[in-house]
């Protein structure tokens, strides 16, 4: 009897194996950004606004560009609301900083602004783990060039 | 600020704090901890405009606009979503025609007798997500 569950058992070994083999050909692992990974994230990046008096919009998204974070700091702007968002998102789903968007677009290449639901506009910075984008954040309510100080110093957290 | 002929020409109201939407977020994401639900939840100002928004992990990705949606909505209603549900259900289908989000799991944030706010909360069944909601927005009473 032993040796016919054994026998049972090693076979269901091989197949559970081979399932496995099957399906990893299929599917994938990635690592994903949590929640609690953004939330330390958004801590510092408000912690850098708050040291600069820097009323702003800090919005972290996933690498599809789906809001994970959001926080809007007493008395910001209301135009950052969205600007905040689509500005990870814009980070997030063409992967790079949307300042070199803006770069791309101020050296000329305007046509770059037709592209679906990007904001080119300095102040959305990728998150990387482990070489890959996880999402990205995204500030507004000061000059660009500040929004970007603010996200730089959540992006810190990953490093 | 009175005009020359004496009329007040602004008045003040109470308006919510980011440091107020947090603890009212955190609130709401400790019973959906408990219960094991993951949930958006998204809090807004009396305009509508969002405050304040968490999204648990594993949680389904349409979740995010709607719980935003229905924050909106209990916020700019100045009503929970579930009035404005129940409305429709009983026959007034015409309220669909509002750009609203008018499903259980929204609720206003009231303040001195004054809307302030809404919170909004998806991923669940709807009446979980309005026990979610109900957590946070207690706070205020």
């Amino acid at each position: 009897m032993t040796g016919l569950y054994g026998a049972l058992a090693m076979a269901g070994a091989v197949i559970s194996l081979f399932v496995a083999s099957e399906a990893s050909a299929q599917l994938a692992d990635k690592k994903v950004l949590t929640l609690e990974g953004a939330k330390m994230i958004a801590a510092a990046a408000d912690a850098e606004a708050r040291k600069n008096n820097w009323n702003v919009v800090i919005a972290i998204v996933d690498d599809a560009g789906n809001l994970i974070y959001y926080q809007r700091a007493d008395d910001t702007q209301y135009a950052s609301n969205d600007i905040a968002i689509e500005k990870a998102r814009s980070a997030a789903k063409f992967r790079r900083s949307t300042k070199v968007m803006e770069d791309v677009v101020a050296g000329g290449r305007h046509v770059l602004m037709t592209f679906p639901g990007v904001v080119p506009v300095q102040g959305g910075l990728p998150l990387m783990a482990g070489g890959k984008v996880v999402g990205a954040i995204g500030v507004s309510g000061v000059a660009s060039h500040q929004d970007e100080i603010v996200a730089q110093a959540g992006v810190g957290v990953l490093k | 600020m009175p005009d020359d002929q004496g009329a007040e020409l602004t008045t003040r109201r109470t308006v919510l704090t980011l440091e107020g939407a947090r603890r009212i977020s955190a609130a709401a994401e400790a019973e959906a901890r408990r219960q094991g639900w993951n949930v958006c939840i998204a809090v807004v100002d009396a305009s509508g405009i969002l405050v304040h928004f968490v999204r648990r992990d594993d949680t389904q990705a349409a979740s995010a606009e709607i719980a935003i949606g229905k924050a909106r909505t209990a916020a700019m209603f100045r009503r929970p979503t579930r009035a404005m549900e129940e409305s429709i259900a009983g026959g007034r289908t015409a309220l669909m025609s509002f750009p609203a989000i008018p499903v259980t799991g929204g609720l206003p944030l009231v303040a001195g007798g004054t809307v302030i706010g809404g919170i909004g909360v998806s991923g669940v069944h709807s009446d979980q997500d309005e026990i979610v909601a109900r957590a946070g927005a207690k706070l205020l009473e």
